[in-house]
């Protein structure tokens, strides 16, 4: 049942997204069917009509206007395949990609950000994308069966007016044939999940030769090995996949031989047989050869269509639940509406235990209060819970217990609240393949047309640079669209990356390793800018760094280890406790201490 | 035309060694030949049958004409059907193999061209356009189904005007007429087809640009923070729509094209057949002339149809031709195997000498090193420094000669580096600022950088302990051997500083090493392991090692016993930190602009 209900949804929002060109489609199709089992029993009545008239000594002129009406329907028939043809390839795609694409954009809104750190949901999020998209394709197998159904009892009616003694043949020959789909979808379904980790590595070598891959790849001197890697897989995928579809055509083998030999002989033995006994005109010895020819590869289309719509099926099925999953999902969230209290602290956190597996915790316990205008050095060791505490206060995660307020409300309530509170500039930035203005103007989308407020940012972050040498600040960053645009470097997007988050600064901005791609001077340049920024605006910082140098500066320094907060203070009272943020400091110290300091 | 040779010869050579694939071509090759001259024959015989059959009915003597209509019609079902079964699957493996030699042929040439294709944008596109369809043309051409249906074309053409010539030359030639404008259709047709792409390229390009951003996993969460995606999405739909009304507009051409055809064919169909039964109500000919004309000019609309794709190929075939002959074309600037026989032992000392050198990446007038020189002793131990962009990584690329430098030369041992490039890829190990992501085990990782030796566990332990990442590997039942990344099932990830820890590991590995690079080994680095990492490189490194460091953080590289300065591609300082540091340039600035943050 279940399975009906999901063939039934995947059906009509194939539908949806085009339903006039479908519709259009099908009476092309039937149009198309239609005409030619008619032109081909209209050609079979005129050489019946040219024998008699032969017989009869009559007048050519008596068959002129239906040869006439023959041409002028197979100009129909041509032009509907025509049409067809276009209409599958060209047409459809291109009308149903807009609404597929914009049906898996509005279930990606659905989406909660954590589920993309899942490897697991992540596979079923690709799967699911290709079975939407590949559902107009499922409408269109659907449709095919459809017609050529109805196409075969079409040529079975018209046969029938003939002799009935051919309509039993050719269902009899279907029904043969229809019992070889099932162990023909088996096989290809076999041989589709066999040959995928082949293909995964294979695809994966490739990139070997591309790119900085390929300056190891030469480097390491790895060329031989990986060609001979990738052809073997290569290699092994098309065997697999040639003897699946041997197996295939070795099954069918007695099929074709039965379709194609012995059933036209047998069906054109009778015809002559009947033609012999003056049942049948001898014009339709053309119809029955014709018809039957046309009804035999109909009926093999239909089985390997079927075969096909099983495997589609399944897919369908998957699709169905997924897309159930994530709106029941979606549902729960953006239902408190909350309210902005101005004498709640910034961020205030309590308690907090966090795990993304049950038996790992990440975070024990973490507590932490920041004022309003409050600056916040975050400091730890690589995989200390930085990143994750970070997640937390976004509402990305939320906590296993505990809680994390955001001006007083529910971090992980309200995405929305969030979004206008809280900027970040993430040490993973993004490097956005548009133009400059777009780069920054994300920033805050209401302002991508202030070209002002943007250069602003660009000279506040050191990026001036980038737009004297774009000099246009609609020029394309890299080139994977447009040839003529610039390369910058690592440095340089990180610069464009803080210019982004100046102009979508919020009440909060949190810094996640800002000045990591930056030399020497740029760095403190870059530091002594944010905190300014903070200070001047009122805004909450919170800066995440492995410099302890620079973290001095902050009101406050909170350090993490191991997932827990383990010391917190400004800097003179962290030097005075004599602890972890000491050590840290002092083995960063000694890297610049003078000689006689060391003494 | 000459390219259709071309590329035949290269897929040829693709598959020169597997003579079984060549057995398979010439299969193809007769199957397809054969199956154009069934198609060609049916009429004949539908024709034979009805005679027979009307010559029975008469009662005149046409039994022979009957059976042999009879027994050519089941015979050519039979090649038909041979064909349709197996003609898919012989072409599935020929093609596989072709596209197999043709791209380790491709991927070889990859790695042997100058690094800097890579830097060149132009070129590169081009490069990732061969690799993707260069081999399907090669398949296209040599198992014959681009040709065969231009010959197969051909061959109808002359068959069935020669078949109907013997009816009467009169309905030959209005049947070819008739035709003649859908040949001419589908040329245009494929002309069009080329010119609508490339139009459409650019527009196409920008809407799948933004489209792949809102669904690639590492732009999502800013993204979604930042409430992107309504934006993104209104520009996507933008250019899609411009994309398909350009579409649009050339289907509605080509339908008008189709319409036209179909009417210039069938009217001359239609004048064929009068003209047929015309002739056979005078008794000129027989009645099964009917089922022949009205077959043959069937046929010859359809196979005028199937040029279409024929011809696209022919003129897009030609564009990729040049391509892959432009990338095979190019100069090979990497080591051969047989130089690593001349040359087993090279203990001679490693210096390195940059004469002059001059450097700038293609397309860009900038210099980014600009007549630079230095000399760097064997056993030394140095550091770079310098702004963002001053040129210190493409140094690094300049000695490991993935650039060739614009003027100047670059000496190693006194040899000029082009000569000693075997030498060069065995002896320097270099650890770079973009250093890739092996989604292999963690020995596979580390160790790749030699595989000209083998390595026990204890000497890769070794070098992971160096690193740090010993308790990260010990956290997993199968150490050394557990997975990385999404590849392979039950791969583990890593974060940024422990991938970091692992290409370092990978620098420290091979034995011959004598000179070490390591490009900003550290930036994503917690102070603590980087001064662990700091420490244990200088304490790994031989006395007669060459030390080459690259780094933002000055305070690292103190006790170096050369600090070089980089400013817009020149080296304006060389010494000593204390050197440099009484000189009161740029890297006393530098270095303040950090330790001021450490003074108590």
């Amino acid at each position: 049942m279940k399975n009906v209900k999901s063939i039934l949804w995947s059906l009509k929002i194939g539908f949806h997204h085009a339903p006039i060109s479908f519709i259009f489609f099908i009476l092309t199709q039937i149009i198309r069917s239609t005409l030619v089992v008619y032109t081909t029993v209209l050609l079979g009545d005129i050489i019946s009509e040219v024998q008699s008239i032969l017989a009869d000594k009559g007048e050519l002129s008596q068959i002129i206007p239906t040869l006439i009406l023959y041409g002028a329907l197979n100009v129909v028939v041509w032009l509907a395949v025509e049409i067809q043809w276009r209409f599958k390839d060209d047409y459809l795609p291109i009308r149903t990609s807009v609404g597929t694409s914009k049906m898996l954009i509005k279930v990606s809104k659905y989406i909660p950000l954590r589920k993309y750190d899942d490897a697991v949901f992540c596979d079923q999020y690709d799967r699911f994308q290709d079975g939407i998209r590949s559902q107009p394709r499922f409408l269109l197998t659907w449709i095919s069966i459809g017609t050529t159904i109805y196409s075969l009892i079409l040529s079975c009616i018209a046969l029938a007016e003939l002799h009935f003694s051919f309509v039993i043949l050719l269902v009899l020959f279907f029904i043969i044939e229809m019992l070889s789909v099932k162990s023909h979808s088996e096989i290809q379904n076999n041989v589709r999940k066999e040959i995928t980790p082949f293909n995964r590595l294979a695809d994966y070598l490739q990139t070997m030769f591309f790119g900085v891959y390929n300056r190891d790849t030469r480097l390491y001197g790895l060329k031989d090995q990986y060609i001979d890697q990738w052809a073997y897989n290569k290699r092994t995928v098309s065997e697999k996949s040639v003897s699946g579809n041997t197996k295939i055509s070795n099954t069918k083998g007695r099929l074709y031989f039965l379709q194609n030999g012995l059933c036209p002989l047998v069906i054109i033995g009778m015809a002559l047989f009947l033609i012999m006994r003056g049942v049948v005109p001898i014009g339709s010895i053309y119809t029955i050869w014709q018809l039957s020819r046309t009804t035999l590869s109909n009926s093999a289309d239909t089985t390997n269509r079927i075969a096909d719509c099983i495997v589609q099926c399944k897919h369908a099925k998957e699709t169905y639940d997924f897309y159930i999953d994530i709106k029941k999902n979606s549902s729960i969230n953006n239902t408190i509406i909350p309210l902005a209290d101005n004498t709640a602290p910034a961020l205030f956190v309590k308690d907090v235990d966090f795990s993304y597996l049950p038996e790992k915790k990440v975070l024990h316990s973490i507590s932490l209060d920041v004022r309003k205008g409050e600056i916040i050095a975050l400091l730890g060791e690589n995989g200390s819970g930085k990143s994750t505490l970070i997640k937390l206060l976004l509402g990305i995660y939320t906590p296993n217990s505990g809680v994390v307020l955001v001006f007083g409300n529910d971090a992980g309530a309200n995405e929305e609240y969030i979004r206008n509170h809280i900027s970040v500039a993430f040490q993973d930035f993004c490097c956005y393949p548009f133009s400059l203005r777009e780069n920054v103007g994300f920033g805050n989308i209401s302002e991508i047309s202030k070209d002002n407020n943007i250069i602003d940012c660009l000279k506040f972050a050191q990026a001036d640079e980038i737009l004297n040498r774009a000099k246009n600040i609609d020029r394309m960053l890299g080139r994977s669209i447009d040839n003529e645009g610039i390369e910058l470097s690592g440095g340089e997007w990180q610069r464009l990356a803080l210019a982004r988050a100046y102009l979508g600064a919020k009440d909060i901005m949190i810094f996640d390793e800002p000045a990591a791609k930056l030399d020497p001077l740029a760095e403190e340049k870059q530091f002594a800018n944010i905190i300014q920024y903070a200070k001047t605006h009122g805004k909450t910082l919170i800066l995440v760094s492995h410099r302890v140098g620079f973290a001095r500066m902050a009101d406050k320094i909170v350090l993490l280890k191991e997932g827990r907060i383990i010391e917190s203070g400004n800097h003179s009272q962290l030097m005075k406790a004599n602890g972890e943020y000491k050590r840290m400091f002092d083995s960063q110290r000694e890297m610049y201490a003078t000689k006689e300091d060391v003494k | 035309m000459s390219h259709i040779i071309c590329i035949m010869k290269d897929a040829m050579n693709a598959v020169k060694n597997r003579k079984k694939i060549l057995g398979t071509v010439c299969l193809l090759w007769l199957l397809t030949l054969s199956y154009y001259v069934v198609r060609m024959m049916t009429p004949l015989l539908q024709s034979a049958l009805l005679d027979g059959a009307v010559g029975v009915l008469n009662n005149t003597n046409s039994n022979l004409l009957l059976i042999i209509g009879f027994i050519g019609l089941f015979i050519s079902e039979g090649i038909l059907a041979l064909y349709s079964s197996k003609w898919g699957i012989l072409f599935e493996k020929a093609s596989n193999e072709i596209h197999i030699g043709i791209q380790s042929k491709i991927f070889d040439k990859l790695c042997k061209v100058p690094y800097s294709v890579f830097n060149s944008p132009q070129i590169y596109e081009k490069i990732e356009l061969v690799s993707e369809k260069y081999s399907k043309y090669c398949s296209g051409f040599l198992a014959g189904r681009t040709l065969s249906s231009l010959i197969g074309t051909f061959i109808s053409f002359v068959f069935t005007t020669i078949v109907l010539i013997n009816v009467d030359p009169l309905i030959a030639f209005v049947v070819v007429c008739g035709n003649f404008f859908g040949i001419f259709k589908t040329w245009l047709e494929a002309k069009l087809n080329y010119y609508s792409t490339v139009e459409k390229m650019k527009e196409r390009r920008y809407a799948d640009t933004y489209k792949s951003a809102l669904f690639d996993r590492n732009m999502i969460k800013e993204i979604k923070l930042l409430g992107l995606t309504d934006y993104i999405e209104k520009k996507w739909y933008e250019y899609t729509v411009r994309v398909n009304r350009k579409t649009m507009n050339y289907n509605v051409l080509f339908l008008l094209l189709d319409l036209t055809t179909y009417l210039i064919a069938n009217a001359f169909t239609v004048i064929s057949l009068i003209l047929t039964a015309k002739m056979i109500l005078n008794g000129e000919t027989s009645i099964g002339s009917f089922i022949l004309v009205y077959s043959s000019s069937g046929a010859l609309i359809d196979t005028s149809g199937s040029l279409f794709g024929a011809f696209r190929e022919l003129s897009s075939s030609s564009y990729y031709h040049s391509l892959y002959r432009d990338l095979m074309s190019m100069p090979n600037v990497e080591p051969n195997k047989s130089e690593a026989n001349c040359e087993k032992k090279s203990d001679v000392s490693f210096d390195i000498l940059f004469d002059h050198v001059d450097f700038s990446y293609e397309g860009s007038e900038n210099k980014i090193i600009d007549d630079l020189c230095l000399n760097i002793k064997q056993g030394e131990k140095i550091a770079i420094v310098g702004e963002n962009g001053c040129g210190k990584t493409t140094l690094v690329a300049l000695l490991n000669r993935l650039y060739v430098p614009n003027k100047g030369e670059i000496f190693i041992s006194g040899k000029s580096q082009a000569d000693n490039l075997f030498g060069l890829r065995r002896c320097v190990s270099t650890v770079f600022q973009d250093f890739g992501k092996y989604e292999t085990s963690f020995r596979e990782n580390i160790i790749m950088s030699d595989k000209s030796q083998h390595y026990s566990d204890e000497e890769v332990m070794m070098c992971v302990r160096k690193t740090g990442l010993e308790n990260k590997i010990h956290e997993f039942e199968s150490g050394l051997d557990t997975p990385i990344g999404r590849f392979v099932p039950g791969g583990i990830n890593l974060s940024g500083g422990e991938w970091q820890k692992l290409a370092i590991t990978r620098g420290l590995i091979p034995k011959d090493t004598k000179v070490l690079i390591m490009d900003e080994p550290n930036s994503a680095l917690d102070p603590i392991s980087e001064a662990t990492v700091y420490k244990q490189v200088f304490d790994a490194v031989k006395e007669d090692q060459t030390l080459i460091l690259i780094t933002h953080r000055l305070g690292a590289i103190r006790h170096v016993d050369r600090i070089i300065v980089m400013d817009h591609g020149r080296i304006i300082e060389d010494g000593s930190h204390d050197n440099l540091m009484e000189q009161k340039g740029k890297y006393f600035e530098m270095y303040n602009a950090q330790a001021k943050w450490y003074e108590v």
